[in-house]
């Protein structure tokens, strides 16, 4: 039998604020254990929480992103479950008024994938089991840090649709600069609600929760046996049953995970802690005003400057990716040639986008090529000596020896040799100076085999012959 | 020198012009909370020496050590003083120490103040007699048969018999006037957030406050003053003044609310209140009879909110942080073992109350936010009565203290007692308790001065009044 997909999403994504949702300590989850904590984010009885203005400003400009309608009210509810790395007991949430409702984006083939709402909350801490002692080690550094949750509404029919989604996602809470969705720091994690139906059937089936996926790939993986699982119990004539389902990508299969009886109740009710607060309407336009142009605006943007869809579209893959591309404009202004160098010698070489070199340094290896005083071939491996390092592009080709071609010391040199042998020809550059250029460079030409580059060396020869000149007045 | 009959305003005058070293003076409240009988004094703070030591020291140097200079303070158990315990009258917390000072702590040592011990209380503030504290009930002041009242029991008894010349509390549902009344002392609590919580165990955070007990009114005024403002660390303080207008007790227009009145015509303490009406009618205040039709919902609606908040609050007391952990199989034995055997039985019935009024399934599991709307509609109904009178009186308690060995069997009974306290913290509004006589077993009575939100300056008037009327009339 066929059945259509049903897929929804809850993407939760780390705010990348200075400071905690509810307290002064550092939103960095790197440092050593336990040492961003506080009264407040250890929930020591006294310590009550105070708002962080930068996260409502943050989760409002990820709702613009989205084209969510805003709240202009901020309330927080506690959100009740007994575990060890939830010091509280209790995790301040938003359940009754989200701060962002409703929302969408398009994929590329341009289905709209709608979203039920963005909410904020705060994220628990990091519990670490340690298998061999038997021991649970809890690290409070995340307990606190600002995490806003997304809930689609169930539009995603494919595991690509998915992946595509969740790669918009980060794209656009990236480029508005509200979060870094590092997935593999757990910075964005993503659980996936699905059931199937027979083709054309109005009646949604059985879902389940999967959760523990923790790269996209995970998903498209987890998605695609998901498909198989539930169509194989459909057509032995089976129901699926509603569970959470846990996906182990070692062995490539999803597993129930164990429950407790009964549905857990969150006993959620509003934190007597906090007031309700309002949010002028004027703040909430200045904040949608204030968005940074999106991955889709920028591949408009590229599209005018003469970059082909397919390059535009790498581009704008990442937020940090794209600005070195347009830092290297700045040093050199040919688009197109850039965008070929960075997608074809570079990208290829970088770790989640991170380009391991400055602007200059990449641009010098364009130059040095261009100029021919390195093969392409070789530039190649100049990309890879100075990549993580801040060595100079030319100085790294001379030691690798593979600096050839006439660079432009060799041609200083001819010059000086011909200057020195051509005395007259010098002095006749005040009175016919285009003729005597014209003679030194035809010169340069016929002893480097056309090999020297005509515009170095017309500055060569220019710079010469105006400063012998000068010599010999004095 | 007996240093526990002066007033503040003699004795900070004494202190400054050096006609007493505060050492000297501090040390005899400290010898008398050490031969403390009545188990009001948890714990006496090592620390008073030091501090009284630099109080002198500023004194011999010139400076000014502020408006309370060398004032002994008691604090109530749930009241952060950095580097001292504070255990909430609870054996979870016995151990626990103080990470910060509570603002109100920081403003009484910034004002000068010698913050001398900590009080006995009802485990978490949760009762309203004193005998609810993992650490033993406290006795009344007056009659070592007779209840304490409270929660602040420790803190009332200790002021009363002069162990301090002020002393601090908190106010949930009547915690500071019910041991007031009680111990024959002034107690008051004031406007919902005019006094910052942080660094304050909360009980119920959304209703209560931070009270003042002092032997008369001009004295609890003066420490009011100051510990009050707004904290950026508590979202719920307000930037308010204390109002200083002339008051004119001709002008003053007293609310009698019928539906306490018309109930309490059959105590054999009602002649008392209906003299305290006579006394105020001759000095020529105007008596307006009111009407808040549903003040009885007060009582529910406090008990919901109160619980549904404690039962939360009390999570993250999960016997994971705060005590030596209790063997256990089970994450979850842990729990229950831990918080059976630390926890009280007030506390135990309070948190399985509002646990189930949080529950989400059943009948009640709105009623959280019912009373939170009944709460918002019995204070409208209070404003609007105080649109007809500048104050109400009413008795602070039914009668006089009960028998420290009456049955506990059965709570509802105890919760009834905060009937005429409770309606004040529904409504946010200020209101003090002043004693007013005594009753048939000759234990005191209190007298109950409420007045607008943010008009503690009247109310303040009015028990001066009181008390002088009272002095005179001896």
């Amino acid at each position: 039998m066929k059945y259509d997909v049903v897929i929804g999403l809850e993407i939760h994504a780390e705010l990348n604020t200075n400071t905690k949702l509810f307290c002064g300590c550092a939103n960095d989850t790197n440092s050593p254990a336990n040492t961003n904590v506080c009264p407040m984010c250890l929930a020591m009885p006294g310590a009550i929480p105070i708002v962080n203005k930068a996260a409502i400003e943050k989760i409002i400009m990820a709702g613009h992103a989205f084209d969510c309608v805003i709240n202009e009210k901020v309330f927080f509810e506690r959100k009740h479950y007994f575990y060890p790395d939830l010091p509280a007991g209790y995790q301040i949430s938003q359940l009754a008024m989200p701060q962002c409702i409703g929302g969408h984006a398009n994929l590329k083939n341009g289905k709209r994938i709608r979203l039920n709402r963005i909410h904020l909350e705060e994220d628990a801490g990091k519990s670490m089991h340690d298998e061999v002692n038997q021991e649970t080690l809890i690290d409070l550094n995340r307990a606190g840090v600002p995490l806003i949750e997304m809930v689609t509404e169930p539009d995603i029919s494919s595991s690509q649709d998915a992946m595509e989604f969740l790669e918009e996602v980060r794209s656009r809470l990236t480029f508005a600069g509200v979060a870094f969705c590092k997935m593999e720091e757990g910075g964005m994690r993503c659980d996936v609600n699905i059931s199937l139906k027979p083709s054309g059937s109005k009646k949604l089936g059985n879902r389940i929760e999967m959760k523990n996926l923790n790269s996209f790939k995970m998903v498209g993986r987890a998605i695609e046996y998901e498909i198989k699982r539930q169509s194989s119990v459909l057509d032995d004539g089976g129901v699926v049953s509603v569970e959470t389902r846990k996906w182990n990508d070692g062995r490539g299969v999803s597993l129930p995970m164990r429950r407790k009886s009964g549905e857990a109740d969150y006993r959620y009710f509003a934190d007597p802690d906090q007031p309700v607060i309002s949010i002028p309407t004027k703040e909430i336009e200045r904040l949608k005003k204030a968005l940074p142009r999106l991955a889709h605006e920028w591949r408009n943007e590229l599209s005018k400057m003469g970059l082909t869809d397919y390059d535009a579209d790498i581009l704008t893959r990442d937020k940090v990716f794209l600005q070195f591309y347009m830092e290297n404009l700045n040093l050199l202004n040919e688009p197109k040639k850039v965008a070929n160098w960075l997608i074809t010698d570079v990208l290829a070489r970088c770790e989640n986008f991170r380009v391991l070199i400055s602007p200059k340094q990449f641009v010098d290896v364009i130059k040095l090529v261009d100029l021919k005083k390195i093969s392409k071939k070789n530039s190649l491996d100049l990309i890879d000596a100075i990549w993580g390092t801040d060595k100079d592009a030319e100085k790294c080709a001379n030691e690798l020896k593979i600096l050839g071609g006439i660079g432009a010391s060799d041609i200083e040199k001819i010059v000086n040799d011909l200057v020195k042998q051509n005395q007259k020809a010098v002095a006749d550059y005040t009175t016919t100076p285009d003729k005597v250029v014209n003679f030194f460079m035809g010169q340069v030409m016929k002893i480097t085999q056309g090999k020297a580059d005509s515009v170095l060396t017309k500055e060569i020869v220019i710079k010469k012959a105006s400063s012998t000149r000068s010599d010999e007045r004095l | 020198m007996d240093f526990g009959k002066m007033t503040i305003d003699e004795y900070v005058k004494g202190i400054k012009s050096k006609k007493f070293a505060t050492t000297d003076a501090v040390k005899t409240f400290v010898d008398k909370c050490k031969a403390d009988k009545k188990n009001a004094v948890l714990e006496v703070f090592n620390s008073w020496s030091e501090r009284a030591k630099e109080i002198d020291k500023m004194i011999a140097d010139g400076e000014d050590p502020g408006e309370l200079a060398g004032v002994p303070i008691i604090i109530k158990d749930n009241i952060w003083y950095k580097g001292h315990k504070c255990a909430a009258g609870s054996k979870m917390l016995q151990d626990f120490i103080a990470p910060q000072s509570a603002y109100v702590v920081r403003l009484l040592l910034k004002a000068g103040a010698v913050i001398i011990a900590r009080s006995n209380m009802d485990e978490f503030g949760m009762g309203s007699t004193g005998r609810n504290s993992a650490f033993g009930p406290t006795l009344n002041a007056l009659s070592d048969k007779h209840v304490a009242g409270g929660s602040s029991s420790g803190s009332a008894v200790a002021l009363a018999l002069g162990y301090c010349l002020a002393a601090l509390g908190t106010d949930t549902g009547g915690s500071m006037r019910c041991p007031a009344a009680y111990n024959g002392i002034v107690g008051m609590k004031p406007s919902y957030g005019v006094i910052s919580r942080y660094g304050v165990m909360a009980y119920a955070g959304s209703i209560e406050q931070v009270g003042v007990f002092g032997k008369n009114v001009e004295d609890t005024l003066t420490v009011l003053k100051q510990i009050r403002g707004h904290d950026t660390y508590d979202m719920t303080t307000v930037h308010k003044k204390l109002e200083d207008k002339k008051f004119d007790i001709k002008k003053l227009k007293i609310g009698r609310i019928k539906e306490v009145w018309d109930g309490y015509k059959s105590s054999p303490y009602f002649p008392i209140y209906e003299n305290i009406f006579t006394t105020f009618k001759k000095a020529g205040a105007q008596i307006v009879d009111i009407s808040i039709s549903n003040l009885s919902l007060a009582l529910p609606a406090y008990y919901i909110i109160s619980c549904t908040e404690a039962a939360s609050n009390m999570s993250r007391l999960d016997g994971v942080r705060y005590t030596k952990a209790v063997d256990s199989e089970s994450l979850d034995e842990l729990y229950v073992n831990s918080r059976t055997k630390y926890l009280g039985e007030e506390v135990k019935r309070r948190i399985m109350l509002g646990n189930f009024l949080a529950c989400a399934g059943h009948e009640s599991s709105e009623l959280y936010k019912k009373a939170k709307m009944v709460q918002s509609h019995v204070a409208q109904e209070i404003a609007h009565a105080f649109e007809q009178c500048d104050t109400i009186l009413m008795p602070s308690m039914t009668g006089e203290a009960t028998l420290l060995d009456q049955d506990k069997s059965d709570p509802v009974a105890e919760y009834l007692a905060d009937l005429f306290t409770v309606p004040s913290n529904i409504a946010g509004i200020p209101t003090i308790s002043i004693p007013c006589g005594v009753g048939v077993n000759k234990l005191p009575l209190g007298l109950q001065i409420l007045t607008q939100k943010y008009n503690g300056g009247l109310m303040f008037d009015i028990a001066k009044w009181f008390e002088k009327s009272q002095k005179e009339a001896r």
